[in-house]
Parts: C-alpha cells; sequence; structure tokens
C-alpha cells in the first residue's frame, strides 16, 4: 500500500466493503448481540479518524485489523463485570454432537482472555501466524505457541482428549 | 468438527454486509461530533478560568487586607495554571491512537492510565491546596468576624477533603484495577 493513498473516503469504502463482514463477526468475538452494532460503529469511527495517519507501513487491512482489536479489547476492558459473570459461568466441557457449531465457538470465544480471543479471531479470518503477529506485536513463533495452547484447551473442552 | 474446521464454521457465518455509504456517513457524523465535544469542552474550561482571572486580580488590587491580596493572588495564578495543567494533560489522554500493534497500544494505554493516576493523586497540590488556600485567605482576610473565617475554613477544609476523598477514590476503585488488568494483558503477550 505504499506509495498513492486514495482519498480518505475512498479507501474508508474499499475497506468497508472488503472488511465489512470481517468486522462484524470480530464483534461477535468480543461483544454480545446487543452490544455488537455498538462496537462494530466504534471500529469504524476509529477507523475513519485515524485513517488520514495511514502511512502504508504495514498493509491496509493490517492496520485496520489493529484498530478493530484495539477497540474490541477497549470495549472488553469496559466491561469488566460482564466478563467476571461470563466466566463465573464459563461451560462445562460438552460434546459438540447436536449443538450449534457456530454457538459453541462464540461459548469457546467468550471464554478466553482478551489476547488470546484476538488471536483465535485473526486465525478464524484466515490470517497466517505472521499476520497475526503483526497485528498484535507479537512474533510468529509466539503467536503459533498460543494457538497451539488454545486449540489444546478447545480439544479438551469439546472433542475430549483422545482426539 | 475439528479445530481445523473452526475457520470455515466461523466464515461460513454470512453477517450482512454493511452498506459503505451508511458506514462512512455514520463515521464523519460521529467524528465531527465528538471533535465538537471535545472542543466545547476545552473552551468552557478557558472560558471559565479566564473569566475568573480578572475578577481576582481586581480584588487583589483593591483589597486593603494583606491576606486576602495574597490569597487574591493565589487563585489569579492558579486559573491560569490549573487549566494549562489539565489540557497538558488531556492532551496526553487524548492522543492514545489506536493503530498500532495491540502491544504497542496496551503500553500507550498503560503509560495514559498511569498518568491519569498521577494527576489524581497529586490533586491536592495542584488543585486543591492552591484554591482552597487561596479562598480562605480571600474570604477570611476580608471578613470583619474571626468565627465566621474560621466557620468558612472549616467548611472550606471539609468540602476539599471530600474532593480529595473523591479523586483517591477513583484511582483505587478504577484506575488501579485498570493498570493491573493492562499488566496483565501485556505480560499475556
Amino acid at each position: 500500500m505504499k506509495g498513492v493513498m486514495p482519498a480518505p473516503a475512498d479507501a474508508f469504502l474499499e475497506l468497508v466493503r472488503s472488511h465489512g463482514p470481517r468486522l462484524l463477526r470480530l464483534a461477535s468475538g468480543y461483544a454480545r448481540a446487543e452490544d455488537r452494532r455498538d462496537l462494530v460503529q466504534q471500529m469504524w469511527l476509529a477507523i475513519w479518524r485515524a485513517l488520514p495517519g495511514f502511512r502504508g507501513d504495514a498493509a491496509l487491512s493490517t492496520w485496520a485489523y489493529r484498530i478493530a482489536i484495539n477497540t474490541a479489547v477497549s470495549h472488553v476492558r469496559k466491561d469488566v463485570r460482564r466478563r467476571e459473570q461470563a466466566a463465573a459461568s464459563a461451560p462445562e466441557p460438552v460434546a459438540p454432537g447436536g449443538r450449534d457449531e457456530r454457538a459453541i465457538l462464540e461459548e469457546f470465544l467468550e471464554a478466553l482472555g482478551p489476547v488470546d480471543r484476538a488471536a483465535m479471531a485473526l486465525y478464524l479470518e484466515g490470517l497466517a501466524a505472521s499476520d497475526i503477529g503483526a497485528v498484535l506485536g507479537a512474533t510468529e513463533g509466539a503467536v503459533a505457541v498460543r494457538l497451539s495452547r488454545i486449540k489444546a484447551l478447545f480439544k479438551q473442552r469439546y472433542l475430549g482428549s483422545e482426539r | 468438527m475439528t479445530f481445523e474446521d473452526l475457520p470455515s464454521v466461523w466464515q461460513s457465518d454470512r453477517e450482512r454486509a454493511p452498506d459503505p455509504e451508511a458506514v462512512l456517513a455514520a463515521a464523519v457524523e460521529q467524528s465531527r461530533a465528538l471533535e465538537k465535544t471535545v472542543r466545547g469542552r476545552d473552551r468552557l474550561e478557558t472560558v471559565a478560568s479566564l473569566a475568573m482571572v480578572p475578577l481576582f486580580a481586581a480584588s487583589a488590587a483593591m483589597t486593603t487586607s494583606t491576606v486576602a491580596r495574597t490569597g487574591a493572588v493565589i487563585l489569579t495564578v492558579a486559573c491560569l495554571v490549573i487549566p494549562l495543567r489539565l489540557r497538558a494533560a488531556r492532551l496526553l489522554f487524548d492522543a492514545n491512537g489506536r493503530d498500532g500493534e495491540l502491544r504497542a497500544f496496551l503500553r500507550s494505554e498503560r503509560e495514559r492510565v498511569a498518568a491519569q493516576a498521577r494527576l489524581l493523586r497529586t490533586v491536592l497540590w495542584w488543585y486543591l491546596l492552591p484554591l482552597g488556600v487561596g479562598v480562605v485567605m480571600l474570604f477570611g482576610g476580608g471578613a470583619q468576624s474571626w468565627p465566621l473565617s474560621l466557620g468558612y475554613a472549616a467548611f472550606v477544609t471539609v468540602f476539599y477533603a471530600w474532593l480529595y476523598r473523591l479523586n483517591q477514590r477513583a484511582v483505587a476503585e478504577h484506575l488501579k484495577p485498570r493498570l493491573v488488568e493492562l499488566d496483565s494483558l501485556l505480560s499475556g503477550l
């Protein structure tokens, strides 16, 4: 993205087209349905306000993910009580059979801490470990270790230890 | 379902794509509203302080009491310095951009919260004491009766002690837990 930068409005519209559904999914990992719209709007507002300062040091996509994740993590911190309640009601290990896979995934995300949740959400969006590292400020190796730990946790909780 | 299946499960959830024009319009409107609020807040603070400066300066010039004059001078200086201090702090508080890596963002957020906590911890020295001492001296120096001055000083002391307590409670109940949480997030990265 170095070089010619389109006018902020054009770049913003392009980002909404390419990342709109992604940010909505990302927000679903950090906010309940009733707050999701608000969180997504906060993400877009932060992106719009930061856009004039975009220097092209990272890909526009990585840059947008950074803002979205930072906004999402801030959103989580504003609502400590809700997270504590969510943690207190962390689900018992269950088998996935008969349950909506998407619901299981959302439940699993909610039980993770904000940083693990960010890494997992970006993994779910299909980002490579190096790209996740560029968003979080971690090395590729550190991201791989984190994802491996999250994977073990998921298996233990939902798939049973044999898999 | 395996762990490797999860990205396809996640991405198969086809959230309705937002209307780009509507998202842009909302962002522009919210951004303008935010800037208007910030400008209004700064203007109000500056006007309120500057409006008090001539009053206290005039009191300092007109009073015959040395104690009252000293109080008026303290208040005049405080009305000039306190808004500057608040504004400098707010510039730091508002400056935390969100476009950096999560680690850099959390570090900068921690700095911001720590600065806010320092500001409130030291509120006695840069805010409460100058204003409290100033008003007590101005009122006490000009008052005809010392019991009245004493009563006023007691009232101001109790009121400012309450303000001090509120500030320290804000540090303990809101800022300290946020610092602990940010430290925990940073150490986990």
